[in-house]
């Protein structure tokens, strides 16, 4: 059992690994669209944030913080999965000044955790090499880990448990340090070190279910230890120890019946591997215990509920074998994975999107284990960001004809409304302001030149000076007396009044003028300029929409260009992946057939010879 | 029970060998790898084709459909603590609607670590315009409404405005909880 213990191990490292690369935040952000960039990132949305970035950039946009930006890019192709890429921009970009430490070693370590899942060992190993200088705690504790992961997948286990045994402390990636280091020195064949670390592990306090699973696991290594070993109480003690609905209570559950099976508490056994049994079948650890459950009823002298146990198990290990059949001829067919991994919104995150969510299917059972393996999750990561891709082609595609057919819309409004421009009535408008213009500067030059106050009267002035001329015209006419002297008098007066407003007004009224002739002026400078915009505006505006023209056809000839690649693509990525499958599920019919030949012979045999008393 | 040893020792034999093919495989496992990486190697160069197509088209759309002289563009900052969640920030223009979002847990989080969301863009007219915003926000657990007004000129280039909301600390113990504080910022 031990022997499977480093893969989990290493998925357990992992997980806690991706969080460090995604911790690296920006302070003191400013830039809008460099904050859009984060935005993105910090979501996750990291297809849509490469590409509005990478946009922005190429057209200027950022006032500020390109440096920023250009790191802020990196992680998010990195995020995206491009490790390549970013790996090569950040050897370009690492000898300027403007990249801290700190975030040079979140870089490469993100880049090894990626090289590392998908298999590239040297590469992981190289880009490690790059991170310098005094790192933070967690982080120098996962660099260890790492390390030793890397030194395990070489079966290096000395050196790897050397490093892992010098890790201090009892949090972060610590314990499952120590727990890699127990499997480690075991692979060495330091069985007592091994047991001794472990057994660390199997009593540690844990407050979250990452650890519990890793103490469960731990346990459960020590309990099949013992029980090679013979240590019976040792090996019931450390299963017993395991959560019951745990990831590792089937398992502890068949080990602690074999347990009790060789201490001869025969009942005991049968409990066990009893509720184990009611399990999916699809299990190997059920299928097992389908077996052991007939075995030890013979030996309880059973032989009756024993024989119609063996029928139960081996009637239900033909259904799995049939079922199993139908898998693999519906894999080998296809279609299968496009049912299975849907080109949903994950594909927008690439490497870091979740793939644990496929779609409920028949066989989503089997997948689900094969998922835990590094070259099943990263084909799969592989298989949906490219069938999200051919859907974004599609979008794309769709887009262009969209921004084609509104720019020839627009183009033609603007031709419409030139048409409709009437070049005469224009004509028409601007000599009825410049024959206005000149007569108001015409009577200006004159009202100037005499002074003539009265010609720039107001209505009401004006209706007043004639009533005082009519007046003045009867009163010439009259007798000279008293009376008419005083309304002469009088009269003058008003004259006066009259008169002095006029003349006090003059320079006002002269100024008001002026400006009347000034906003003529302005109007036909505005006709002029829209009869000239709106001429040339017909003509730019073509010239504008001719523009994309060629644009539009670069951009569908790159997705036309691309579209076969992907196509491809997913297509080898499905063959790898039937491959991988195929290769398990054939793995569980060789297992299911050895469990069907031992039926078989012990119900040939009278079940079990040599367990009869 | 040496016998029991020896049964468990077979089934256990059966149930390794069930799980390890053998060498045979091993060899066709390290073919697959390669394999794996041969195909990574072609999905990681589609992956870059797409993002420059990307690029492009997103540039293209700016361009075309967005024209630098009468772009308008809404940013929003959030310089807060878990004192204030940003709810929903509805914004007009010229008391015409352009905006109204709502902030999921994700995005409040981004915008709290420096995040800047990019809440509107779409074109605008040359001149005088005001803009309102409706702001809805949680200080603790009640929910408040703010509104701030600002008056600007768009000019021939890109109007690009910030919306900033700051409220850090808002509530400590025994002293009233603070009201956050909202500013309009322009990137002329």
């Amino acid at each position: 059992m031990l022997t499977r213990a480093p893969l989990l191990c290493a998925a357990m490292l992992f997980a806690s690994g991706v969080q460090a690369g995604l911790e690296y935040k920006w302070k003191n952000v400013k830039e809008p669209h460099f904050g859009n960039a984060l935005f993105n990132l910090y979501q996750d949305r990291n297809f849509t944030g490469a590409i509005q970035l990478a946009a922005d950039m190429e057209m200027h946009k950022l006032k500020s913080q390109t440096d920023d930006a250009e790191l802020a890019e990196i992680m998010l192709e990195l995020s995206y999965g491009l490790h390549r890429t970013s790996a090569s921009k950040m050897v370009q970009l690492t000898s300027k000044e403007t990249i801290t430490e700190d975030f040079k070693n979140h870089v490469w370590f993100y880049v090894a955790k990626i090289r590392y899942q998908r298999g590239y060992f040297n590469q992981a190993e190289s880009a490690l090499a790059n991170i310098t200088g005094a790192l933070p705690w967690e982080l120098e504790q996962q660099l260890q880990a790492f390390m030793a992961l890397l030194l395990m997948d070489r079966e290096k286990y000395p050196a790897a448990a050397n490093i892992l045994t010098n890790m201090r402390g009892k949090t972060g990636g610590v314990p499952f340090a120590r727990y890699n280091a127990g499997v480690s020195l075991l692979k060495a064949k330091d069985k007592d070190k091994s047991i001794a670390l472990l057994e660390q592990v199997g009593l540690m306090q844990a407050d979250n279910e990452e650890l519990k699973n890793l103490r469960d696991r731990a346990n459960l290594g020590l309990g099949y230890q013992y029980l090679f070993d013979g240590k019976s109480a040792e090996a019931v003690e450390r299963f017993e120890r395991v959560r019951l609905n745990s990831l590792s209570s089937n398992e502890a559950l068949l080990g602690l019946g074999w347990e009790f099976y060789n201490q001869g508490k025969f009942e005991r056994a049968l409990v066990a591997w009893a509720e184990l049994a009611k399990g999916n079948v699809g299990d190997t650890i059920v299928q097992e215990a389908r077996v052991a459950v007939p075995y030890v009823l013979a030996r309880l002298d059973a032989y009756g509920q024993a024989s119609e146990q063996y029928d139960f198990a081996l009637k239900s290990f033909k259904n799995e074998m049939v079922l199993l059949d139908g898998i693999i001829s519906s894999v080998k067919q296809g279609s299968f994975f496009e049912r299975m991994v849907p080109a949903n919104t994950e594909g927008e995150k690439g490497w870091n999107g979740d793939v644990s969510n496929l779609a409920l299917v028949q066989e989503s059972y089997y997948f689900t284990q094969m998922l835990a393996r590094h070259e099943f999750q990263e084909a799969v990561k592989n298989y949906r960001d490219m069938r999200y891709l051919q859907s974004k082609l599609d979008e794309w595609s769709n887009d262009i004809n969209v921004f084609e057919t509104s720019s020839e819309q627009w183009l033609r409004d603007i031709q419409v409304r030139s048409a409709q421009f009437s070049r005469a009535t224009q004509a028409a408008k601007i000599k009825e302001l410049r024959d206005r213009r000149d007569a108001a500067v015409h009577e200006l030059v004159e009202v100037e030149k005499k002074h003539d106050g009265i010609a720039l009267a107001n209505e009401k002035e004006r209706t007043q000076l004639e009533m005082i001329a009519q007046i003045e015209a009867r009163l010439a006419l009259e007798a000279d007396g008293a009376r008419a002297e005083s309304m002469r008098s009088r009269l003058r007066v008003m004259k006066g009044r009259v008169l002095w407003d006029v003349y006090s007004k003059f320079n006002v009224r002269v100024f008001e003028i002026k400006n009347r002739i000034k906003e003529i002026d302005t109007a036909i400078t505005e006709a002029l300029s829209a009869q000239e915009h709106l001429l040339n505006a017909a003509k730019g505006a073509e010239y504008f929409q001719k523009s994309f023209d060629p644009r539009f056809t670069n951009a569908r000839m790159k997705i036309e260009k691309l579209r076969p690649n992907i196509t491809a693509s997913i297509q080898a990525t499905e063959e790898y992946l039937k491959f991988l499958v195929l290769q398990d599920l054939e793995k569980r019919k060789v297992s299911l057939t050895s469990f069907i030949a031992q039926v078989s012979f012990s119900v040939g045999q009278g079940f079990d010879p040599g367990s009869k008393k | 029970m040496g016998n029991g040893v020896h049964v468990v020792k077979k089934m256990w034999l059966i149930l390794v060998l069930a799980l390890n093919i053998g060498v045979a495989q091993a060899a066709e496992n390290v073919t697959a790898q390669q394999k794996f990486m041969g195909l990574d190697s072609k999905v990681q160069s589609i992956k870059q084709d797409a993002l420059d197509i990307g690029k492009d088209i997103a540039i293209l759309e700016e361009q075309l459909l967005y024209p630098a002289n009468t772009q308008f563009v809404i940013y929003l900052s959030a310089d807060v603590d878990d004192s204030f969640k940003l709810v929903q920030a509805l914004v007009k223009v010229d008391d015409r609607q352009i905006a109204n979002y709502m902030y999921d847990v994700a995005e409040v989080d981004a915008l709290q670590n420096g995040g800047i969301h990019q809440l509107y863009k779409g074109n605008l007219s040359l001149g005088k315009h005001r803009l309102t915003v409706s702001y809805m926000g949680k200080v603790g657990k009640k929910m408040n409404r703010y509104e701030s007004r600002y008056d600007f000129e768009k000019g021939k280039d890109t109007a690009t405005l910030e919306l900033k909301v700051s409220g850090k600390k808002l509530i400590e113990p025994n002293v009233a909880p603070k009201e956050p504080q909202f500013s309009v910022k322009d990137w002329k």
